[in-house]
């Protein structure tokens, strides 16, 4: 259940950033800035301690989930000819988006999680008073 | 033990709440921008309110009116030349390009409409097939900069539309 929460709230990331890199021109903030809620979401998931099955659950879920659903959002406020042409070019730019930017940052972001973790659990990061 | 265990899941729980809160924030705010452009671009139309042929020195001078409504939306709109050929039954009488300055351009800000007043001299090698051809039509390419947010983007419309030459009959 943990898995499937996490996995959709960061397939919320990914598809905010595949979306925008396909509208980049409305962007009224650095395109860097939209891969920020993804990358929290994957280190939360490091934090919460998955298992490694648990953590390559949610980032498949949302690696596969984000290119989808960028692609039926940018399409929405369209007409239905133009939705196919916009919706397949959407796909194009998020799989290169996807393998080159976002798989690499959901494995670092999950290690950095986990060090986190590693790191409160050891007791060499405190977030409560002895 | 367990304390430290109930931490980590509360900064895990606050990581993905402050994740997913700041995604939906910025689609609202980049989602109403695309929605904003996609109106414009649907309600964006231009059209000829007059065209018309006068003699000039030994040629001619075609005056042009074009008319320009968007939804306002609040992006800046600047209109960069007009493209086009003059067709006759004669044939093609020529293919012309007109830079419009800002002075040739007067706003309606409420309503995001303004109307082109445009000049284009008729070189000597058409003019007497414009003279003899009963019918001329234009067929023209308005070329406006779009800025959006990010960037700005050439657009191109289409206008066609009839030239009176009543003035060289």
């Amino acid at each position: 259940m943990g898995v499937i929460v996490y996995g959709l709230g960061a397939t919320l990331g990914t598809a905010l950033a595949c979306s925008a890199v396909s509208l980049r021109s409305f962007l009224s903030v650095p395109l860097w800035v939209v891969f920020i809620p993804a990358v929290l979401v994957w280190i939360a998931c490091g934090v919460r301690g998955f298992e490694p099955e648990g953590m390559m659950g949610v980032g498949g879920i949302s690696l596969v989930g984000g290119p989808l659903i960028a692609s039926k959002i940018v399409g929405l406020p369209l007409a239905a000819a133009e939705r196919w042409a916009v919706g397949f070019n959407v796909i194009r730019n998020s799989l290169a988006t996807t393998l080159v930017v976002l798989l690499p940052l959901c494995l670092m972001s999950l290690m950095l999680g986990s060090t986190l973790r590693g790191a409160m659990e050891s007791g060499a990061l405190r977030f409560t008073r002895r | 033990m367990i304390q430290r265990e109930v931490a980590m899941r509360n900064v895990a729980r606050v990581l993905l709440a402050s994740g997913v809160v700041s995604a939906i924030a910025m689609a609202l705010l980049f989602g109403a921008n695309y929605v904003d452009y996609v109106k414009w671009t649907r309600g964006a139309q231009a059209s000829f309110t007059a065209a018309s042929i006068e003699p000039y020195d030994d040629t001619g001078r075609l005056t042009m009116m074009v008319g320009f409504e968007a939804p306002a939306v609040g992006y800046g709109v600047r209109f960069e030349s007009v493209e086009f050929t003059l067709e006759s039954e004669l044939g093609n009488l020529g293919y012309y390009r007109v830079i419009i300055p800002d002075e040739a351009t007067s706003w309606v800000i409420d309503s995001a409409s303004a109307e082109l007043s445009l000049i284009s001299d008729i070189p000597t090698e058409h003019w007497p097939s414009v003279q003899e051809s009963s019918h001329v039509t234009i067929d023209a390419t308005l070329v406006i900069r779009l800025y959006l947010p990010a960037r700005d983007i050439p657009l191109r419309m289409g206008l066609t539309g009839a030239v009176d030459k009543e003035a060289v009959r």
